[in-house]
């Protein structure tokens, strides 16, 4: 694993997000506006991943704003870090979306972990490259198998039934599969999983015209 | 279900791909259960990781500005939720030494206050048909009833209050569960939940340490806050939900989740 790229205590980091979001809760659209820089990209990224559609991903991306904006209160600390709810946010919304306009995206259930690069050159932040490298080497440590299953449930969005259909195995054995594969995630990205830092997918190259 | 059964949940809960049942009684289990706690919220943040494995996309310049004034078009204000509840917010936050507890009961009591305007405004309209209208009547006067005793709960000195979090179905509702331990006296109170569907009812659960329990079924016009009781002693609850349901409750399985909430236990 490599090293960390960032040396900011925990509880600094932590002590960000909370004043970020009071900021908001506060009705501060300078908070928003820095929320959305940090996060856009890798939020747009997530939803197109799951939608397929560009469209469809900026809508998610809209509602996960107007939603924190509205409601930041939900956000509870306790259950994970702000990235994780935010992302969590947009894959919901995402799935959402996919169900209700079954037409959006036919690939749906398709498996591509080998993550084309769409844009491989306007990334220029180099720590999060070397996160996301990081999440991409751990994801490819897993067995074929494995990283089907948590493929089809994580950006597909398929349930747990559904990803048993799809490779035509047991309920328990998608399961198991799936499970096995999160935990070895956790394992293989260590502790400072949990200690995700808005930084680490601060998105500041310059959006593309649409 | 055992300790191990609910360690297997916790992959299930990070990706929420959990049936309701699994869900409520997993949430229950984490109000006691530090190990598996720890082990969600890794999970969860380790989901959360996983979201950068997506092939890196820039959104359009565009729609940075159609998000802020999505933004601007929903006001400064969280919409949906009362004022005095938002007012409430603000106490809580400048106000740390409140105990959570203390904060949700003068949430709930600003929410209840609501309810009672709102139900008292239906009777007083209802009164000018009472001649036409003797049930209608009657109806009325039994949510006033209602709200007495839910009164004298959010009133009494051992009152314990829990916020209960709405799903999207509900988003910008305000739920509280305001109970007095060791008693019966346990009310449900909802502001801007919205109105029932056609063909369908809200249905009240709760859990303990033994499972999860199913209990009265409701409605909400959507106009008015809404009261229900639950009947029954939530000192041991763990969490309550409440469901979306075919009229007459569920047959079994929970339905879709309205709103859920933890309890101390």
């Amino acid at each position: 694993m490599p090293d960390e790229p960032l040396a900011t205590p925990r509880d600094e980091r932590r002590a960000e997000d909370a004043a970020l979001l009071l900021r908001i809760r506060e009705k501060d659209e300078r908070a928003i506006e820095a929320l959305y820089a940090r996060y856009s990209g890798p939020l747009y990224s997530l939803a197109y991943r799951v939608t397929g559609a560009d469209r469809y991903a900026q809508e998610v991306v809209q509602e996960v704003f107007v939603a924190v904006w509205k409601d930041a209160g939900r956000y509870d600390p306790s259950r994970g870090a702000l990235s994780s709810w935010l992302f969590s946010l947009a894959r919901h919304k995402a799935i959402d979306l996919v169900r209700k306009e079954a037409n959006v995206r036919k690939h749906t259930a398709d498996v591509d972990l080998e993550l084309r690069e769409a844009d491989d050159d306007v990334d220029q932040e180099a720590w999060l490259r070397l996160r996301r490298d990081t999440v991409r080497a751990a994801i490819t440590q897993l067995p074929e198998a494995q990283r089907t299953a948590l493929e089809l449930a994580f950006f597909a969005g398929l349930t747990h039934v559904e990803v048993a259909e799809k490779l035509d195995i047991p309920l328990g054995t998608a399961k198991t599969r799936i499970r096995t594969a999160l935990l070895k995630l956790r394992d293989i990205l260590g502790p400072s999983v949990s200690e995700t830092d808005p930084r680490e997918t601060l998105w500041i190259t310059e959006p593309s015209a649409s | 279900m055992d300790h191990g059964t609910f360690r297997e949940l916790a992959a299930g809960a990070a990706l929420d791909d959990l049936d309701a049942t699994e869900r409520i009684s997993f949430r229950a289990h984490l109000g006691f259960c530090g190990p598996c706690r720890d082990d969600e919220t890794a999970l969860v943040d380790t989901a959360g990781l996983l979201a950068l494995a997506a092939p890196r996309r820039l959104p359009p310049a565009s729609l940075r500005g159609g998000v802020m004034a999505a933004i601007a078009a929903a006001g400064n204000r969280p919409v949906d939720i009362p004022t005095a509840v938002v007012d409430l917010e603000v106490i809580r936050r400048e106000r740390t030494r409140y105990r959570r507890l203390s904060v949700a009961g003068l949430a709930a009591a600003a929410a209840f206050a609501i309810a009672v305007a709102g139900l008292g405004a239906s009777a007083a309209r209802l009164q000018s048909d009472l001649d036409a209208a003797a049930g209608a009547r009657d109806a009325a006067l039994a949510q006033l009833a209602t709200s007495d005793a839910a009164m004298s709960v959010v009133l009494a000195p051992d009152h314990a209050t829990a916020m209960l979090t709405p799903d999207p179905m509900a988003a910008g509702a305000t739920v509280y569960v305001v109970f007095r331990p060791g008693t019966t006296e346990a009310w449900l109170m909802a502001g801007q939940l919205p109105a029932t569907p056609a063909g369908k009812v809200y249905q009240l659960w709760w859990a303990d340490e033994a499972g999860v329990h199913a209990l009265t079924t409701f409605t909400c016009d959507g106009s008015h806050a809404c009261l229900a009781p639950f009947g029954v002693d939530l000192a041991a609850a763990t969490a309550t939900m409440i469901t979306l349901e075919p009229v007459g409750g569920a047959q079994g399985e929970p339905g879709p989740q309205v709103a859920f909430g933890q309890l101390e236990g």
